[in-house]
């Protein structure tokens, strides 16, 4: 634990817990909306936003979060409008990000010595203390809207015919939610890197499901378990000198892993409970 | 007239499904809408909502074009089944409560009244004591009521309901039978979508049948009672006989209708 003494270890699981509590509170409604690969779609676009920040010698964090934006509103736009399904839109976004991303750095590769590799898969450690003013204000705006929007979010996510005819605005709505999704993975990107962000997006919404009745509590408890994975995760990588994305990532899964057996083990139980003249009893 | 469509054109893919269809709902009167898998039922329904485009006719809600319309909040739409989404689970008080948000301002939290609206709808189904439970463990049937429990939960004046006791059994299809003439009563309109009528069909005061995307017959009970076969277009189907026996039951003239359907909203 001494190596938690260090500042920029700190800052490195500050980040992280930040990230690690947001990026569920988003993920619930991606999930439910059946597009829990977009974070992983966006995570690509977001690559060539890191490539124009190294052309522009801006700050990648501020092109990352405009181009994914941008990627996120032209996804919602084919949904929406053209017949295309979420996949082919999501195969687009895929290929066009990592080409653009390569294609703008080659471009870039005289001004910078900066490389792809430290958002691939991650650079918590360098988190500065300016860096965690940003990923602090914007995931808090991240998980207060999402908090705050939830029955709304959660409606259009579970069924848009049905929120349409609430008159719910649900095009803004959906809007929201794909801009949201690009803030947290251009946030999350320091993190765990942009091949890893859908897992934080996803695993703890999943891991959370198997035990809860309710979609409140699904938020919550993935919530907590997103705080849980990201703080096991950077403690972990700073013990064993890993890179923290992999490790935050892992312990994600391997949370789901456990639950899921301890589920499939209760489970077994109570069938074999019920199947008791006790309990088919009780049952009836 | 709370729902108005005139010589509704509906296409998909330049395949007309609608080809010219009226269809009228007055306060306090409840429509079957019959037909064939294929007629275009569910189509005439969700272009009545404003859900589907019109290439030609017109579609008014309450008076006001479809698009325009505002009053969502007027409006109870019962789905022909609880979408299953992408697995998240959703408690029963959950999704009733989602009957709510027309009603709510965002971002604002459910108020008191909110959730004792939410629970009268629960009491009214019968699921008050399921209210915890996942949505997705109840049958099939009771999650039919669920979803009437969300839209009694908006307080509607038109009640828009998509093949609603489909796979319902008896007990389940008696109580609907129950919620409906007591919303009839009370002055909402109800424009239903279905397949058979069971026990709801004493409550019908009109029937459209439709057939390939047209208007088959538009018939009022009293003239289903003179009419042996109101489908016409299914002469050989014995199981579409038993029905058009059960519309000889149909009640004629409309439940006397009330101005203020629900006490608050």
């Amino acid at each position: 634990m001494e190596i938690f003494t260090y500042g920029f270890m700190l800052q490195a699981l500050a980040g992280a817990l930040i990230v690690g509590v947001a990026a569920p509170a988003v993920g619930v409604f991606l999930v439910q909306k059946r597009m829990a690969l977009i974070g992983d779609g966006l995570g690509h676009v977001a690559l060539t936003g890191v490539a124009v920040g190294f052309l522009t010698n801006t700050s990648p964090l501020w092109t990352t979060l405009l181009v994914t934006a941008l990627g996120a509103v032209a996804v919602e736009w084919i949904r929406g409008r053209g017949r295309a399904s979420g996949d082919v839109a999501l195969a687009l976004l895929f290929y066009g990000g990592i080409a653009g991303g390569v294609f703008v750095t080659s471009l870039a590769s005289g001004k910078t010595n900066a490389n792809l590799t430290e958002y691939l898969f991650g650079d918590l450690m360098s988190t500065t203390v300016q860096d965690l003013w940003v990923i602090g204000i914007l995931g808090a705006v991240v998980v207060t809207a999402m908090l705050l929007l939830r029955p709304w979010l959660a409606a259009i996510c579970h069924d848009e015919e049905h929120a349409v005819v609430a008159g719910l605005p649900v095009r803004t709505l959906n809007l929201l939610l794909a801009v949201t999704t690009a803030v947290t993975v251009s946030v999350a990107m320091r993190a765990v890197g942009l091949l890893l962000i859908s897992a934080l997006l996803v695993v703890p919404v999943v891991t959370a499901q198997q035990f809860t009745r309710g979609f409140a509590v699904t938020m919550y408890a993935a919530m907590g378990l997103g705080l849980l994975s990201s703080g096991a995760g950077v403690v972990t990588a700073g013990l064993l000198d890993v890179p923290p994305g992999a490790a935050v990532v892992l312990t994600a899964v391997g949370m789901f892993v456990v639950l899921a057996v301890a589920r499939g083990v209760l489970t077994a139980v109570r069938r074999r409970h019920h199947r008791s003249p006790l309990g088919a009893a009780r049952a009836g | 007239m709370i729902v108005d469509v005139k010589s509704a054109v509906v296409g998909y893919d330049d395949r007309p499904v609608l080809r010219g269809v009226d269809l009228s709902v007055e306060p306090g009167e409840a429509v079957a809408l019959l037909g064939a898998n294929g007629s275009g039922k569910s189509t005439l329904v969700r272009a009545a909502l404003g859900l589907v485009p019109l290439s030609a006719g017109t579609a008014a809600l309450f008076g006001v074009p479809v698009a325009r319309f505002r009053q969502w909040r007027r409006i109870g739409y019962v789905p022909q089944r609880l979408g299953a989404g992408g697995g998240v689970p959703a408690t029963v008080a959950e999704v009733v409560a989602a009957g709510r948000l027309a009603h709510r301002r965002i971002p604002w939290p459910a108020g008191a009244k909110d959730r004792r609206i939410v629970a009268e709808a629960l009491e009214a189904v019968g699921l008050a004591d399921r209210a915890g439970d996942a949505v997705g463990t109840l049958s099939g049937g009771q999650q039919q009521r669920v979803l009437i429990a969300r839209a009694l939960a908006t307080r509607p004046d038109l009640l828009v309901m998509d093949e609603p006791t489909a796979g319902v059994d008896a007990a389940n299809q008696e109580l609907f039978a129950t919620l409906l003439a007591d919303r009839l009563a009370h002055g909402c309109g109800v424009l239903l979508v279905a397949h058979e009528l069971g026990p709801v069909a004493s409550l019908i005061h009109r029937c459209v049948v439709l057939s390939h995307g047209e208007v088959a017959r538009d018939v009022t009970a009293a003239e289903a009672r003179a009419t042996r076969d109101p489908a016409g277009d299914h002469p050989h189907d014995p199981a579409h006989h038993h029905d058009m026996w059960s519309a000889a039951l149909w009640r004629s003239s409309p439940t006397a209708s009330c101005s203020r359907p629900w006490p608050e909203r």
